[in-house]
């Protein structure tokens, strides 16, 4: 009990972890996302809509490109117009948003070190991230609060189990969705282009899958603490876009306005893993890892949080 | 011997209603145990904290001497069927119950054993590659029922367990209650009178969030100084004092529903009596002060108990 007189659970957040129960929850709910047709639902989503994206910036860059290069210029010339043109370099130096010296620097590793066509199809595929990882895992524990489904697992394991258990099934599921779609999108412009060679290409996606799981990852931690909090899948739905979009939304009107004021606001957008999605693709090694330890850092709290809440509710 | 379950001065709050107020008792292993009170007495909410579903606001729950908190410490030794909990969407029912036998700690083969075990006990080896969602309400319940006693736990709770359910389903429940119960403890809560005092040997009445009785079912159902006579109309206080002046009778108590007057009877036998003489002079002197009994019962019924103890605020009794 606490001094307050409140009966309280025993121990740490993590008391009564078991590996062979977080695997066999997590492999039964991995299971269930792809027979219950809402995780298939997701997949089909991410994958069109990102499909989509790619497909029309690719194809508006290669009539820009070739607009530049010339009726019959080849495939390769095209490309490389594209990855020279000042216009593209603008576009994606305002997208990197940072200092002079630094975002010349990042641009020039992604357009002229790196696949440019690629680089570019990775920058625009980050946007969908919170809103993909929003749709795909926001019911992981709200829907079964709601019909008390989860009080059958009860009396059989602790509550970290099922909770850290959803999370990673809902984890692996969107990391192999991301993972999935930018393989598609790799040899979509493979065979499209076919200018890069197949190990430079395919090699410079692999680091984007380690991004995007990176990434994901806080995003499908912050979804479990907001659905732990909840017992209807829809109102989960809602608070998990207004918690991972709406908060970032928020933040950016809060900068705007620090800007027009003259105040620094470039450490508002840290306040989420949303700042720090750039700086995986940064050509500096120390940028880099320090982005990656954020998105840990990010999960680590988000899970803190959601466990701390899942552990004390009612059930 | 520890207790199958001890509750010692458990309360629990929402806000300012207070569903449970300092309630404590014990189970002793190997009974039968029912918990019954009205809707909204407290039940499911006292079974809840018992299933480390719900936190007390004060007090202590223990199923087998180990603190209902630290759920590992039971793993397999306890289990529940939820009161108005679904099934997972999209998994067979197999699995689930797969998935319960193996979060006991059984491997997967002896999981799957148990759970196909279980099902044909409860006549559903059929539904093993069902969706649960498309079972019907009644088959969901002995599903329930099914997982609830995988892998052999020792204490067992069963949460109204034939609640929603027509009377053929709920007396297969009930049956299958019986069959299956064996050396273990199971405890099971409802509203229906009929039900717990058929299966249950120990009972606690609560209500408004408080233990109004506790005791074993013989204790209460079993009394030769006690004789319950139903009548048609008023019972006249003229012919009532007669009856109370008989040198059998201890005392009298009356008590007017529904156009029907209860009559209790507290028998004090004298050497030269017997029940058999004891009532018949009490019934001679109703008839000849032109009362008709209705029915007469030999002992206390847990209806008779349970309205004393709820001030006859029952309004959840089912023939089911």
């Amino acid at each position: 009990m606490s001094e307050s007189g409140q009966v309280t659970r025993p121990d740490g957040l993590l008391t009564g972890v078991r590996p062979r129960d977080l695997t066999i929850i997590a492999s039964t709910w991995l299971r269930f996302a792809f027979r219950s047709g809402g995780g298939v639902l997701s997949l089909f989503m991410v994958m069109v809509i990102g499909l989509m994206i790619v497909n029309v910036s690719v194809s508006q860059m290669e009539r820009v490109g070739r607009f530049m290069a010339g009726k019959d210029a080849s495939q390769a010339d095209v490309v490389k117009k594209i990855s020279e043109s000042n216009v593209v370099r603008n576009v994606v130096e305002i997208v990197l948003d940072g200092t002079d010296d630094e975002v010349k620097a990042q641009s020039n590793y992604l357009m002229k070190e790196k696949p440019a066509m690629l680089s570019i199809a990775l920058l625009i595929l980050l946007y969908l991230v919170p809103f993909g990882v929003s749709s795909a895992a926001f019911n992981q524990t709200a829907g079964d609060i709601g019909s008390r489904g989860l009080r059958f697992l009860l009396s059989r394991t602790e509550r970290p189990n099922i909770f850290l258990g959803r999370f990673l099934s809902a984890f692996l599921f969107i990391a192999g969705a991301f993972a999935l779609l930018l393989l598609i999108v790799t040899s979509y412009l493979h065979f499209k282009l076919g200018i890069y060679s197949a190990g430079v290409l395919y090699g410079w996606a692999f680091r984007g899958i380690i991004a995007f799981t990176f990434y994901s990852m806080p995003y499908v931690a912050l979804a479990a603490w907001v659905s732990c909090l909840m017992d209807k899948p829809f109102a989960a739905m809602a608070m998990t876009y207004l918690a991972s979009v709406g908060s970032t939304l928020v933040l950016f009107i809060i900068g705007a306005i620090l800007s027009t004021a003259g105040a620094e606001q470039a450490w508002l957008s840290r306040l989420m893993p949303w700042g720090w999605r750039y700086d995986m693709f940064h050509n500096e090694l120390d940028t880099q890892l320090l982005a990656y330890a954020a998105m840990v850092g990010f999960t680590v709290l988000f899970l803190f949080l959601g466990l701390a809440s899942f552990r004390k509710r009612d059930l | 011997m520890t207790q199958a379950l001890s509750i010692q001065n458990l309360s629990k709050r929402f806000g300012s209603f207070a569903a449970l107020d300092d309630v404590s008792f014990d189970v002793e292993r190997g009974s039968l145990f029912g918990l019954l009170g009205p809707n909204g007495a407290g039940k499911t909410t006292l079974f809840s904290i018992a299933s480390g579903f719900l936190l007390a606001t004060s007090g202590h729950a223990e199923v087998l001497g180990i603190d209902i908190r630290n759920v590992s410490a039971l793993r397999g030794r306890f289990s529940i069927l939820p009161q108005d909990a679904d099934f997972q969407s999209g998994i067979q029912v197999i699995d689930q119950l797969t998935m319960f036998g193996r979060l006991a700690g059984k491997s997967k083969e002896e999981a799957q054993r148990n759970a196909m075990f279980e099902l044909e006990r409860v006549g559903l080896e059929d539904v093993a590659r069902v969706n649960a969602q498309s079972l019907s309400h009644g088959m969901a319940k002995r599903v329930a029922l099914a997982q609830a006693f995988l892998g052999d736990p020792e204490v067992i709770i069963l949460d109204e367990p034939t609640a929603g359910l027509d009377p053929d389903n709920a007396r297969k429940i009930r049956e299958l209650v019986r069959s299956m119960k064996g050396d273990k403890t199971v405890l099971l809560s409802s509203h229906n009178l009929q039900e717990i005092q058929d299966l249950c040997d120990t009972v606690v009445i609560i209500d408004k969030g408080k233990v109004r009785f506790d005791a074993d079912m013989s204790t209460i159902t079993q009394s030769d100084n006690l004789s319950r006579i139903s009548l048609f109309g008023k019972l006249p206080d003229s012919v009532c004092e007669t009856v109370n002046s008989l040198g059998v009778v201890s005392k009298v108590e009356t008590d007017l529903r529904d156009q029907e007057t209860h009559l209790n009877v507290h028998f004090s036998f004298g050497e030269s009596d017997t029940k058999e003489t004891a009532m018949r002079s009490v019934l001679e002197t109703l008839l000849s002060g032109g009362v008709v009994p209705r029915k007469i019962v030999e002992g206390a019924s847990l209806e008779q108990r349970f309205l004393e103890v709820t001030d006859g605020q029952f309004d959840g009794a089912s023939s089911t």
